[in-house]
């Protein structure tokens, strides 16, 4: 349940992120070199910038932990 | 009076007023005409041993089943034990036609009938990895990059590949009884068709001939093998009995040879037909495209003659408005909605869909219809990049206030994935 649509936009980049490491996987595996970081778009800058930085704020503090992922992987 | 009163009279008198006339009901000629010509071209499968017996075509197809499982050594035959369970057997027929309603094959199979096994006493696990889709579409993407053609082969009489493990017990091969004493029965050493663990015995078996050939398996996806040869790249895509062959064209012919000694191989040359995918593959790149596919479901559906439309969805449809109102029939409901695989947003209604799910449903259609020749085109580029793009919906849905969210992966121009989920 996202209260904000920047909550929502925060978890569906969390999505893509698990989706994009698991593309890039395939194709590191399967050439075995180094790749260019993999740009995943997002329309929405309140869900941009809190993912590139890591700052504590109120407002996203009921986001569930799950969705931080995406901090780990930016 | 005239002739004609006086015999209306007589009629009145007999089977009382006239009253309004009744129009006899009767299928119009072409109709009968259709049928007559269906009736044809249909094939009737026989549904029993004693039914197929009597046809020599079948006969052969038996034959041709019986020494494939000859050939595979499938079984031996040993005496019936006591406290061993036996599973039963029977035969089953298949007439393989072509688009245009020919014969192309009598396919009789004989099989297990695996539901009366019982979990943990006649078989621990059943499951068995397919392909994931996207990893599929990315070997695509990754081939046309490359410029390297793509090959397909397909296993025959898969499942008699996969070695089984389990004490498993049949019942003697109607029509083909070795022995005739009652008291043999055949205990299994390839697995069957219709036994539950049967599809992951043959993956068992194809896993551990691919990685003593040296293939590595990807981490991310059990059904992708990969092997580099002095420097060159062999991928292997593995679907059920489907193997997608890509990489360098020496290796693949090497590679193909190697396949066709260990199993019964069928080689289809370059790929073009695949899980209802059509690719043409071409110089600078491939397409793909589910045109006949769609239109299969449209002819299903009887909707080959509609009037294509623009947009997937009506406008301003709101699945709670259909909660109530006439019911459909379930069945054709479901069916339509299964060959969609639209189901993501339908699965509530599944169970009582009304006439506004079903009209929903056929919008669809006109869409497919209007779509059904669009596809993607992998096409060669300088460079090869991953790139995602992903939005949300805040609280879409009106019942629950979840959100939606989306997401599309391309590598280079062509999408290689893309999800919806709520």
């Amino acid at each position: 349940m996202a209260l904000s649509s920047a909550e929502a936009e925060y978890m569906a980049a969390s999505f893509a992120a698990c989706e994009a490491i698991w593309m890039r996987k395939i194709l590191v595996g399967l050439f075995g070199s180094h790749l260019d970081p993999t740009v995943i778009y997002c329309d929405n800058q309140s869900c941009v910038k809190p993912s590139a930085n890591p700052v504590f704020h109120d407002r996203s503090k009921h986001v569930d932990i799950r969705y931080h992922h995406i901090r780990d992987c930016v | 009076m005239t002739e004609s009163k006086r015999l209306a009279q007589d009629v009145e008198k007999v089977v009382g007023p006239p009253t309004a006339q009744r129009r006899q009901r009767q299928s119009p000629d072409q109709y009968t005409r259709y049928m007559a010509l269906m009736s044809k071209c249909v094939v009737t499968e026989p549904s029993s041993f004693e039914e197929a017996v009597e046809d020599p075509v079948w006969v052969d197809a038996m034959v041709e089943d019986y020494d494939s499982i000859v050939r595979n050594s499938a079984w031996e035959i040993v005496p019936r034990l006591e406290g061993k369970s036996v599973v039963g057997s029977r035969w089953i027929y298949k007439v393989k036609q072509v688009a245009d309603g020919s014969v192309e094959k009598y396919k009789a199979r004989f099989i297990a009938r695996g539901f009366s096994h019982i979990e943990r006493i006649d078989y621990e696990e059943t499951f068995a990895p397919v392909a994931r889709y996207s990893s599929i579409q990315m070997i695509l993407a990754l081939s046309a990059q490359m410029g390297w053609h793509i090959h397909q082969m397909d296993v025959k009489t898969t499942f008699l590949n996969g070695v089984i493990e389990e004490e498993v017990y049949i019942e003697k091969l109607e029509g083909f009884e070795v022995f005739s004493s009652e008291s043999h029965v055949c205990r299994l050493k390839r697995a069957l068709y219709g036994l539950k663990q049967a599809p992951r015995a043959w993956y068992t078996r194809i896993d551990n001939y691919f990685i003593g050939l040296g293939f590595s398996k990807s981490e991310v996806d059990p059904n992708l093998y990969q092997i580099v040869v002095e420097g060159k790249l062999l991928i292997i895509v593995l679907y059920v009995d489907d193997l997608i062959l890509t990489g360098d064209e020496l290796l693949i012919l090497s590679c193909k040879k190697d396949l066709a000694i260990e199993f019964e191989m069928k080689d289809l040359g370059l790929l073009h037909y695949f899980l209802g995918l059509e690719i043409w593959q071409r110089s600078g790149g491939l397409f793909v495209s589910q045109g006949k596919y769609a239109w299969e479901i449209l002819e299903k559906f009887n909707m080959h003659g509609c009037k294509p439309v623009d947009t997937p969805l009506p406008g301003g449809w709101r699945k709670e408005d259909g909660t109530s109102g006439e019911e459909v029939d379930a069945t054709v409901y479901r069916q339509l909605v299964g060959s969609l695989m639209y189901c993501s947003i339908w699965s509530q209604a599944m169970v009582k869909p009304t006439k506004l799910f079903w009209k929903v449903g056929k919008h669809v259609l006109r869409y497919l219809r209007g779509t059904s020749g669009y596809g993607l085109w992998y096409k060669q580029e300088d460079e090869v990049k991953l790139c995602g793009f992903t939005d949300a919906d805040w609280a879409g849905s009106p019942t629950d206030r979840k959100s939606t969210s989306g997401g599309v992966f391309s590598i280079g121009s062509t999408t290689v994935s893309w999800y919806s989920r709520k």
